[in-house]
């Protein structure tokens, strides 16, 4: 396939993203018909024989397309033409949701080219929108091949160019979930690329599919994601605007005349969260926080409103500050969103990402159990609440310490990270030398667990003293003391970590994060812990809140509880009656 | 000097700055700038995480640009900033295959410092990986007396030989060090100061604790520490008061709640 306009080195990358200029590429159409060694006259006829061929396949494709469907397609065509972001919104929503369940559950939507595109005359931006939506949902519910892969990367390199068409920029606007639909996906689809390739060359035989591989190496290539999402940003002027909006200026002002138009603004924010994503699939977890300098996250900007897009975010944000060691600021990043994935459970249990949503925050519960083990920390208390529901046993488990704890570590820790990949393609003749870079990255990690293992245990010694002499908690201990004072020292270091408390996230001052501190003075520790008062006023009003809603229940604010009170009123007494006339007898 | 992660260091020329700042980050000739950048670290004593962690990240993504020495360097530089975390994040740039066969061997029973990594693999950049590792986490354990020990060992002189192109490698631990030192204790005795600082007689203690260290002086057979603002005693045990304080808005739904009950009932 040609695909010139990918960039696969960094020549490319650079000269792509510079000028951003794509007029003079060739497009990407791919010949049907090979020209070469055929005569005027036989080829008139293959074309024409094959033209009738097509024409028939079409017409029975469009015969077994239910009626729904298809005007389905059409209303979303006709939207699409009429800029109405409103309805395209609805119909992708739900009408798309709702038709996938009624007919399309376990097999592929209408073909893109032999169906979809002539009900449209073969509008192009539409049909490429139309194989986004259909390539995904091919990812979702079945298994895409290598073929349906490339297929669906070419997709998305129409797309972008259509975007990027500075000559004539699209009118286009979408909703805002959907072009944060497109983003996640394209990185979920690269992401799943690198897994599949590094699977196939590791397990499967298939030479022919390997050797595919080979030969196609720009095929969500890392440099053609970045390329896509800088340019982006680039376009958009993304990183000037924030930070215009920060100092409180307008930021039209420096959007420029692309960084104005909706489009272009959506996609160029979504972008930045997009490369969060990358460089942390790549491991470069302080570049992945330093990308989202320009963006406030406590500040409730409209695209905040993209709840998958929040997700992402506070999930791979508070991924990197565990991997910078900083357990504090990724346990606030996680008990935030996990707080309001709770609070808006109504909301997702009807959407389509419902599966998704549980997943991760699945994962977060899972980090968060980590992190807490690592720098106990007092949580919120729903959330403390259903961490333990879910994660009790291997929380308990992991503030123990000891070996014991490691293998629970290294579990939540492959359970609930990423999906790692390497950058580059991986090494075709000699399969054994590719290493699954989750195992790079979770070696890393525990090398950082094992060094804390003694600490739960000091700390449950440490909490008992006020002063302690090194001898004697090293007898009980069963160390060596001069070990020991190695121990506290590094007990001492834990407890002191970066927290943010202004500016960009990877801002922040060094903090006692500990509810014990010590002082070592010679041979004599000196130990301090700050208690806190339980703050009751609170629990008390919710439990009145909660007594009353009891009390309504039970009185008649209820009427069918009021009922079945009284049946089951009416059945004791007589139940009563009849055991006191059998205990009369 | 502290490190965090997202500060520009002082010592910064501009054209790094802008090679961070912008998209010549991934310009695979600028490798040969940033390696520059890493010499010139090593012989002047200043430090910049970002730099060296985006031309580990260039080696990530032009594999045969790699320079070995160049790697050893930037983590040995990154030794010198423990406890910060920097040397973990090089790591996790680094090539999978590099620690893939790196064991943390088990401790002898009743100590927690780990033994030297076990036997060599084929490749020497990996066992150099590997022997800073080990050093790294000797470090992250403060085992202070052991690494001294290992990194002076006669028996295998490729530890030594590893930091050896960093000026300053030794006082800048023991900075580290003094830092774990001010951290966690107010008073210790010399002799035990002598091992975690690798120096030979009481004198050269005197003359560290007298440069490095304000308001540290030597009593008796200690040095000890007199900066009352850091003690920490029994006294300073707090117990937060539980908050008395309730706002009013949090009465609302029971107030309302007794209102309606109130009209109900008349």
């Amino acid at each position: 396939m040609d695909t010139e306009q990918v960039a696969y080195d960094y020549d490319d990358f650079i000269q792509k993203t510079g000028d951003y200029d794509f007029e003079d590429d060739e497009p990407l159409a791919t010949d049907l018909i090979d020209h070469e060694g055929f005569d005027e006259e036989q080829l008139l006829q293959q074309q024409q024989l094959f033209q009738r061929q097509i024409q028939i396949q079409q017409q029975q494709a469009a015969a077994q397309l239910p009626d729904a469907v298809r005007n389905f397609i059409l209303y979303f065509h006709h939207c699409m033409k009429e800029n109405n972001v409103y309805d395209l919104h609805g119909c992708y929503e739900n009408s798309f949701n709702r038709l996938t369940e009624k007919f399309y559950k376990n097999t592929p939507w209408p073909d893109p080219h032999g169906v979809v595109a002539p009900l449209v005359n073969n509008d192009q931006p539409f049909v490429t929108l139309y194989t986004e939506l259909y390539y995904r949902h091919l990812y979702a519910k079945l298994q895409p091949n290598l073929e349906d892969r490339f297929a669906s990367y070419d997709n998305y390199c129409i797309w972008f160019n259509y975007i990027f068409d500075s000559s004539s920029p699209p009118e286009l606007e979408l909703p805002t979930n959907w072009a944060w639909d497109i983003i996640d996906e394209f990185i979920y689809q690269f992401n799943s690329f690198a897994l599949y390739r590094s699977r196939t060359v590791r397990k499967s035989h298939n030479d022919e599919e390997i050797q595919q591989l080979r030969e196609h190496p720009q095929t969500w290539s890392t440099y053609t994601v970045l390329n896509v999402l800088y340019s982006f940003i680039q376009k958009s002027r993304m990183n000037e605007q924030l930070e215009a909006i920060k100092e409180g200026r307008d930021p039209d002002e420096v959007a420029g005349e692309d960084g104005s138009r909706p489009l272009y603004k959506t996609f160029g924010y979504f972008s930045i969260i997009g490369l969060l994503r990358v460089h942390t699939l790549l491991g470069d977890f302080t570049l992945a926080l330093k990308t989202m300098e320009g963006i406030d996250l406590s500040k409730k900007s409209k695209y905040a409103r993209v709840a998958g897009a929040q997700f992402t975010t506070y999930y791979y944000v508070g991924f990197c500050y565990m991997m910078m060691r900083r357990y504090a600021d990724a346990i606030k990043a996680f008990s935030h969103i996990l707080l309001y994935i709770s609070r808006t459970k109504g909301f997702h249990n009807r959407s389509a990402q419902y599966d998704s949503v549980t997943k991760r925050s699945e994962q977060m519960y899972a980090l968060l159990a980590i992190c807490v083990a690592l720098c106990p920390t007092r949580l919120d208390d729903s959330i403390h609440t259903t961490l333990r529901e879910k994660n009790g046993e291997q929380l308990a488990r992991m503030q123990r310490g000891g070996e014991e704890s490691l293998p629970v570590f290294e579990e939540l820790f492959s359970f609930s990270c990423p999906k790692f990949m390497s950058h580059g393609p991986p090494d075709y003749d000699n399969p054994a030398n590719n290493v699954d870079p989750l195992q790079h990255h979770l070696k890393v990690f525990m090398m950082d667990v094992k060094r804390t293992m003694l600490t739960p245990t000091l700390r449950s010694y440490l909490k008992l003293y006020s002063t302690m002499n090194i001898e004697k908690l090293a007898t009980f201990l069963e160390m060596d003391p001069e070990e020991l004072r190695s121990g506290l020292v590094v007990f001492k270091q834990k407890s002191r970590q970066v927290r943010w408390t202004e500016g960009s996230l990877l801002d922040g001052e060094v903090v006692n994060v500990s509810d014990l501190d010590i002082s070592l003075e010679g041979d004599l520790i000196n130990i301090s812990e700050a208690k806190i008062g339980r703050k009751f006023g609170d629990w008390f009003l919710r439990n009145t809140a909660k007594y009353y809603a009891v009390q309504d229940t039970i009185l008649n604010k209820n009427p069918e509880k009021q009922e079945e009170k009284e049946h089951k009123d009416k059945r004791r007494e007589r139940r009563e009656k009849n055991a006191e006339k059998k205990g009369n007898k | 000097m502290p490190s965090l992660s997202g500060s520009t260091p002082l010592s910064r020329p501009p054209e790094i700055e802008t090679i961070l700042t912008t998209l010549s980050r991934y310009n695979p000739e600028t490798t040969t700038v940033l390696q520059e950048y890493v010499v010139t670290q090593c012989a002047s004593g200043s430090y910049d995480l970002m730099a060296n962690l985006a031309l580990l990240k260039l080696y990530q993504f032009n594999p045969e640009l790699m320079r070995d020495e160049t790697v050893l360097n930037i983590l040995a530089k990154s030794l010198t900033v423990f406890p910060e975390p920097d040397f973990t994040l090089a790591l996790h740039l680094l090539p999978a295959s590099l620690l893939h066969q790196y064991s943390s061997a088990a401790s002898t029973p009743n100590s927690t410092i780990p033994l030297p990594p076990a036997a060599d693999t084929d490749d020497q950049l990996s066992n150099s990986v590997h022997r800073l590792t080990y050093l790294n986490s000797l470090l992250e354990l403060a085992a202070f007396p052991s690494f001294w020990r290992i990194l002076s060992s006669d028996v295998d002189e490729e530890y030594a030989d590893l930091v050896a192109d960093v000026t300053g490698f030794e006082d800048a631990i023991r900075r580290g060090i003094t830092k774990s030192i001010t951290l966690s204790m107010r008073s210790l005795r010399v002799e035990t100061a002598l091992s975690w600082w690798n120096f030979t007689n009481k004198e050269a203690v005197e003359q560290w604790v007298e440069e490095e260290m304000p308001g540290w002086v030597i009593e008796g057979d200690s040095i000890v520490s007199k900066d009352e603002g850091d003690a920490i005693t029994a006294a300073t045990s707090t117990v937060q008061p539980a908050t008395g304080k309730i706002k009013f808005e949090q009465f609302s739904r029971v107030i309302r709640r007794v209102y309606e009950n109130e009209l109900l009932h008349h």
